[in-house]
C-alpha cells in the first residue's frame, strides 16, 4: 500500500456481544485488530486451546478472525456495499450435519438494515439455538469420531463399511468445506460493521505492504473480480451506469490508477488497496465524486483524492462522516 | 502479462459476480410459510381434489379425442381468424362468462352422479388407478407446455404476418431462478474446466463462493451447501471401475413368469461377471391385463416354490436374488444379482430358474478379451469440439425420435459454454463443430441464441456429417423389429470408465439398451447437472442406418450405474447387428453385437 494514513484509520471502532459459556461478552475491533475485552489472556486461552483445553467462543471467534484475514473468500462472500445486505441465520453458519438436519434449530434470525445509522452501538450475536456453538474442535472432534467408527467397522469386515470407506475423502473433504463455510458465516454473523471490517483486513493483507502482497500475482482473478463487485455499486451511484458495465484492473504502478469511460462503459484501474482505505469506510463516492485515495485520515474527518468525472485529474476533498455517510466540508 | 488461465478464471469470478447481482435484482421471495393453499382453501381442496383427479383421467381419453380432432379445425381457424382474434375476443367473452355461471351447477351435479362409480372403478383397479395418475400428470405438464407453445407459434405467426422476421428464441422462459443461475455457472465452470482452461478445484471453488454469497443473503438454501461440496469432492476425485475381468455372456432363454408377477413371461438377456458382482439382466412382457401399468411389483419373479439357483462345472453353487426392476407401458425389465461372484476359470453356469424346470446353461468363453480386442479407443476431438458434438447428438435424439420436443429444446445454457469459451480462447478448435450445430439447429427449426450463431464460423450453413444426414432421412420411421436380443459385450475401459453391453429391445419406433457401468465418472450427479454429458452414444446396424442414444433411465450408487438408453430411429428391420460406440473425453469405445432375435425365444421349459 502507498504510504500514507493507515488502511484502518477511517473504520471507527465497533463492538459485537456474543454469547460465550453462560455469559455475555463483548468483542471489539479497533485498528485493525479484533479483540476480546472480556477475556484479558486470550493469547494464553488460544495457546490452551491449542494444547487441547477448552476453546471459549469469544477466542474461538477471534481465532477465526485471525485465520481469515488473508483469505479471498471472505471478499467473494462478503457485502459489495453498504446496502448489501447479508441475512444470516444459525441454520447457513451452522456444522456439517446430513441434509435436512440443519432445519428445525428454531429461533434465531439474523437480519441487518443497511449502514445508515449514526451511532456503533454494540451489535447483539445471539448463541446458535438448542446447542453450543460448533467450535472447530468440536466439529474435528465429531470427524475424528465418525471416521473411527468407519475404520472400526471395517477392521470388523464389514462388507457395508467398505463400501462407505471408498467415498470417505471425499465426505470427508466435504466435511472440512461445510467447517470452512460455517467458520465465515459465523464472522459475517457478528454484523455489518463487522462484514466490513472483515472485507478491508482482507484487502489490505493483498495490498502493497500487506502481508500477501507477494503472491498478488496467483490471486489477481480473485481480486480484480472483488474490485470490480464493490466498484460497480459505487459507479452506479457516481455515473449512473449499470454496475456490470464496469471494466476493472489491478493498478500496481506508482500512483491511484485510472478512471476512462469509452462507450458507455467505466474503464478502472485502482490498486487493491481501494478497497481496504476507501470502499470499506463507505467513502467510494462522496459529493458526486469517486474517491480513489484518502490522503490524510483522523475520523469522522479525512481528505481525499477524488476525481470529478472519468478522465478527468483527481481533486482534493475534505470530508466528515455524518450519519453513517460521508459530506464533503468544501 | 496475464496467462490464459488467469483470464479464464477472472472470466469465471466476473460471470459470478453478475450472477449474484442478477439473483439480488429479483425479488425476494416471500417469507417461509405453509406450502400450498391457504389453509381455508385446503380442507376443501382435500376433498374436492381426489375426485377431480379420477375425473380428469376418466375424461382424458375424451379430451384428447376432441383435441386430436379439433386440432386441425383450430389450426385452420387460428390462420384465418387471427386478424379478428381481438375483436371476437371482446364479443365472445361476456358470452363465455355467462355461460361458466349457467353450467357450473350443472358441471357439479354431473360430477356428483359420476365421481362415486369413478372412485368405486378406481379401487378395483390398482394398474388404471396408476396409469390415470401418470396420464394426469403428463397432461399437466404437456397442458402448460402446450399452452406456452401455442402462445409462442402465435407471436411467430403474427411476426411473419407482420413482415418482422421470427419473433424470438423460442418458447417464453421464466427469468432463471437462483438455483438455475448457478448451475448454469456451474456448467459453464466445468466447461472451462474441460478445456483445460481452468483447473476443476478453483473452478468448483469460485461456483461454492457463489453459492456461500447467495446462502448469506438468504438467496440460496443452505442445505444445498453440503451436499453440493459432497458431490463436487466425489467429481474431483473420480475412482477407476474396480480392476480384474469383466464378463458378459449371452443367454437368451424364455421361462414362465410367476403367476403373481403380473408378467407374462421372463426372458434372461445376459449373465455380467464383474469384479465386484455377477448379475443377470432379465426382460418381462406385461400380462394382458397389466399393460400400461408404470407400477408393477413383479417378485417373486418365478413364482413362489422356491428362488432361482445356479451351478458352474466345478460344482460351486450360487444363489439369485431379485434386485431391482422398471418397467413402461409394455415392458418389465431387472436385474438378477448372482452371489457368490463366479471366480475366474469356470466354463460354464447352470441357471435353474424354476425348481425342477430344465436349467439352462450359459457357457462362458475363456476371457481371452474378445470383446477387448474387438474395438480399442481410439483418437477422439478436443474436450471442446467433444462437448458440442455432445450437445448436437442430443438434439439429433430429439430430431430422430418424434421430434415433439424440438421445439422445447433450449440452446441457451450450450450458447453461454460457448460464449465462454470464446471469452477465453479456448474455442477455436471446436469452431466448425459450432457451425455444424447452429446448421443443424436452424434445420430442424430449432432458435438458435445470437451467441451461438456468432461463434459459427462465417460464411452460413456447412454441410452435415454423413450419420446425421442419416439419422435425419431415418428420423420418424416405424419400422423397427420388435425383438429382445441379449446384446453381450464388453468395452474397452475408457476415460476411468468401463461399460458392458447387457440386452437390447427393439420396438418400431426405436430400442432400448441395457448398459452397465463402473467408475465414478459412469454416475451422473444430478444435483451438479452437467449441462454437457461426459459420454455420448451412437450406434450403426449392419444395414447402413445411423442411430444415436440417450440416457432415458438410471440408477447408481457407489460408481457403479445400470442405465438403460433409447436409441433412435429404429433398427432397420432387416439389421443382424449393431455397433455401438460410446465417446468419452480422450477417445471412443466401440463394440458390435449381434441381434439374435430367436436367440431369445429359446424355451427353457
Amino acid at each position: 500500500m502507498n504510504a500514507g494514513p493507515a488502511w484502518w484509520a477511517l473504520l471507527p471502532p465497533a463492538d459485537a456481544l456474543v454469547s460465550c459459556g453462560d455469559a455475555e461478552h463483548r468483542l471489539r475491533w479497533a485498528d485493525g485488530r479484533l479483540t476480546a475485552p472480556d477475556h484479558p489472556d486470550a493469547e494464553g486461552e488460544l495457546v490452551l486451546a491449542a494444547l487441547g483445553g477448552d476453546r471459549s467462543r469469544c477466542v474461538s471467534l477471534i481465532e477465526s478472525w485471525g485465520r481469515r484475514g488473508e483469505d479471498l473468500e471472505v471478499l467473494a462472500v462478503g457485502p459489495r456495499s453498504a446496502a448489501d445486505e447479508l441475512r444470516l441465520t444459525p441454520a447457513a453458519a451452522d456444522a456439517p450435519a446430513p441434509p435436512g438436519a440443519l432445519r428445525g434449530g428454531g429461533g434465531g434470525w439474523f437480519a441487518y438494515a443497511p449502514l445508515t445509522r449514526r451511532s456503533y452501538p454494540a451489535h447483539r450475536v445471539w448463541a446458535w439455538p438448542g446447542r453450543p456453538g460448533p467450535t472447530a474442535a468440536a466439529l474435528a472432534a465429531r470427524r475424528r469420531m465418525a471416521v473411527a467408527a468407519i475404520s472400526s467397522h471395517r477392521l470388523r469386515g464389514g462388507g457395508a463399511g467398505i463400501r462407505r470407506a471408498r467415498g470417505q475423502p471425499a465426505r470427508d473433504e466435504a466435511g472440512r468445506a461445510a467447517e470452512r463455510r460455517a467458520e465465515l458465516l459465523s464472522l459475517l454473523a457478528l454484523g455489518p460493521r463487522f462484514q466490513l471490517r472483515l472485507s478491508a483486513t482482507v484487502a489490505a493483507a493483498w495490498a502493497d505492504g500487506g502481508s500477501r502482497a507477494a503472491g498478488r500475482n496467483a490471486a489477481r482473478p480473485a481480486l480484480i473480480a472483488a474490485l470490480a463487485g464493490r466498484l460497480g455499486p459505487a459507479a452506479t451511484a457516481w455515473l449512473g451506469i449499470d454496475p456490470g458495465a464496469v471494466d476493472v484492473s489491478l493498478h500496481e504502478d506508482a500512483g491511484w490508477g485510472r478512471l476512462a469511460a469509452p462507450g458507455g462503459r467505466l474503464d478502472a484501474a485502482l490498486p487493491v488497496g481501494w478497497l481496504a482505505s476507501v470502499w470499506a469506510p463507505g467513502l467510494a463516492v462522496v459529493a458526486g465524486h469517486l474517491v480513489v485515495a484518502v490522503t490524510e485520515a483522523a475520523w469522522p474527518a479525512a481528505t481525499v483524492l477524488a476525481v470529478p468525472g472519468p478522465g478527468t485529474e483527481p481533486v482534493i476533498l475534505k470530508a466528515r462522516a455524518v450519519d453513517g455517510g460521508w459530506e464533503a466540508c468544501q | 502479462m496475464t496467462s490464459a488461465r488467469d483470464r479464464a478464471e477472472t472470466y469465471l469470478r466476473l460471470r459470478a459476480e453478475a450472477e449474484l447481482r442478477r439473483v439480488q435484482a429479483l425479488p425476494r421471495p416471500a417469507p417461509p410459510a405453509t406450502p400450498g393453499l391457504p389453509e381455508p382453501l385446503r380442507g376443501a381442496a382435500r376433498l374436492v381434489l381426489p375426485f377431480g383427479r379420477r375425473a380428469a383421467a376418466a375424461l382424458q381419453p375424451l379430451a384428447l379425442s376432441a383435441g386430436r380432432a379439433l386440432q386441425p379445425l383450430a389450426d385452420n381457424a387460428e390462420e384465418a381468424l387471427r386478424p379478428l382474434a381481438r375483436d371476437a375476443l371482446d364479443a365472445v367473452a361476456p358470452l363465455a362468462r355467462n355461460a361458466a355461471r349457467t353450467l357450473e351447477p350443472l358441471a357439479g351435479q354431473l360430477l356428483g352422479s359420476v365421481l362415486p362409480a369413478a372412485d368405486e372403478a378406481a379401487r378395483r383397479l390398482h394398474p388404471l388407478a396408476w396409469q390415470a395418475a401418470d396420464r394426469l400428470q403428463a397432461l399437466q405438464r404437456s397442458g402448460e407446455r402446450q399452452l406456452v407453445l401455442w402462445r409462442w407459434q402465435a407471436r411467430q405467426a403474427t411476426a411473419t404476418l407482420r413482415g418482422s422476421g421470427p419473433a424470438d428464441a423460442g418458447p417464453e422462459r421464466e427469468e432463471p431462478s437462483p438455483e438455475e443461475g448457478v448451475q448454469r455457472l456451474r456448467a459453464i465452470a466445468h466447461a472451462l474446466a474441460r478445456a483445460d482452461a481452468v483447473d476443476l478445484a478453483t473452478a468448483d471453488s469460485i461456483v461454492a463462493s457463489l453459492e456461500m454469497a447467495l446462502a448469506a443473503r438468504a438467496r440460496l438454501d443452505p442445505e444445498r451447501l453440503f451436499i453440493q461440496d459432497l458431490y463436487a469432492e466425489q467429481h474431483r476425485r473420480p475412482a477407476p471401475p474396480p480392476a480384474g475381468r469383466y464378463l458378459a455372456v449371452p443367454v437368451g432363454a424364455l421361462f414362465p413368469a410367476g403367476p403373481e408377477s403380473g408378467l407374462a413371461d421372463v426372458r434372461l438377456f445376459t449373465l455380467v461377471i464383474a469384479p465386484d458382482r455377477a448379475v443377470l439382466t432379465v426382460s418381462g412382457r406385461l400380462s394382458d391385463e397389466n399393460l400400461r401399468s408404470r407400477h408393477l411389483d413383479p417378485w417373486p419373479l418365478f413364482g413362489s416354490n422356491g428362488p432361482p439357483a445356479a451351478r458352474d462345472d466345478r460344482g460351486n453353487q450360487y444363489r439369485l436374488h431379485e434386485d431391482s426392476g422398471w418397467s413402461d407401458e409394455v415392458n418389465w425389465g431387472g436385474i438378477l444379482v448372482l452371489t457368490p461372484i463366479p471366480p475366474p476359470g469356470i466354463r460354464w453356469l447352470e441357471l435353474t430358474m424354476i425348481p425342477g424346470a430344465a436349467p439352462v446353461r450359459a457357457e462362458i468363453t475363456d476371457p481371452a478379451r474378445p470383446d477387448e480386442d474387438a474395438a480399442a479407443p481410439a483418437p477422439a476431438a478436443t474436450p471442446a469440439e467433444l462437448m458440442i458434438e455432445a450437445a448436437t447428438l442430443d438434439l439429433l435424439h430429439l430430431a430422430a425420435g418424434d421430434g415433439h420436443e424440438l421445439v422445447w429444446h433450449d440452446l441457451s445454457g450450450l450458447a453461454d459454454i460457448v460464449a465462454a469459451l470464446d471469452e477465453v480462447g479456448a474455442l477455436e478448435p471446436a469452431r466448425d463443430a459450432v457451425g455444424r450445430l447452429v446448421t443443424l439447429a436452424a434445420r430442424l427449426g430449432v432458435p438458435v441464441p445470437g451467441a451461438l450463431s456468432a461463434a459459427a464460423p462465417a460464411g452460413g450453413p456447412v454441410e452435415l456429417p454423413e450419420p446425421w444426414r442419416n439419422l435425419l432421412d431415418n428420423s420418424g420411421r416405424r419400422d423397427g423389429p420388435v425383438g429382445l436380443a441379449p446384446a453381450a459385450a464388453v468395452l474397452p475401459e475408457l476415460d476411468g470408465a468401463r461399460f458392458v453391453l447387457a440386452g437390447l429391445r427393439s420396438d418400431e419406433t426405436g430400442a432400448d439398451l441395457d448398459v452397465m457401468g463402473w467408475g465414478s465418472q459412469v454416475v451422473r450427479h444430478y444435483l451438479l447437472d452437467f449441462e454437457v454429458r461426459l459420454w455420448a452414444w451412437s450406434a450403426r446396424d449392419d444395414r447402413g442406418r445411423w442411430h444415436v442414444a440417450e440416457e432415458s433411465s438410471s440408477s447408481a450408487s457407489d460408481g457403479h450405474a445400470d442405465l438403460k438408453l433409447r436409441l433412435v430411429p429404429p433398427l432397420h428391420p432387416g439389421a443382424t447387428s449393431l455397433e455401438v460406440t460410446v465417446s468419452g473425453q480422450t477417445g471412443r469405445a466401440t463394440a458390435t453385437v449381434p441381434l439374435d432375435w430367436r436367440r431369445t425365444d429359446r424355451e427353457a421349459r
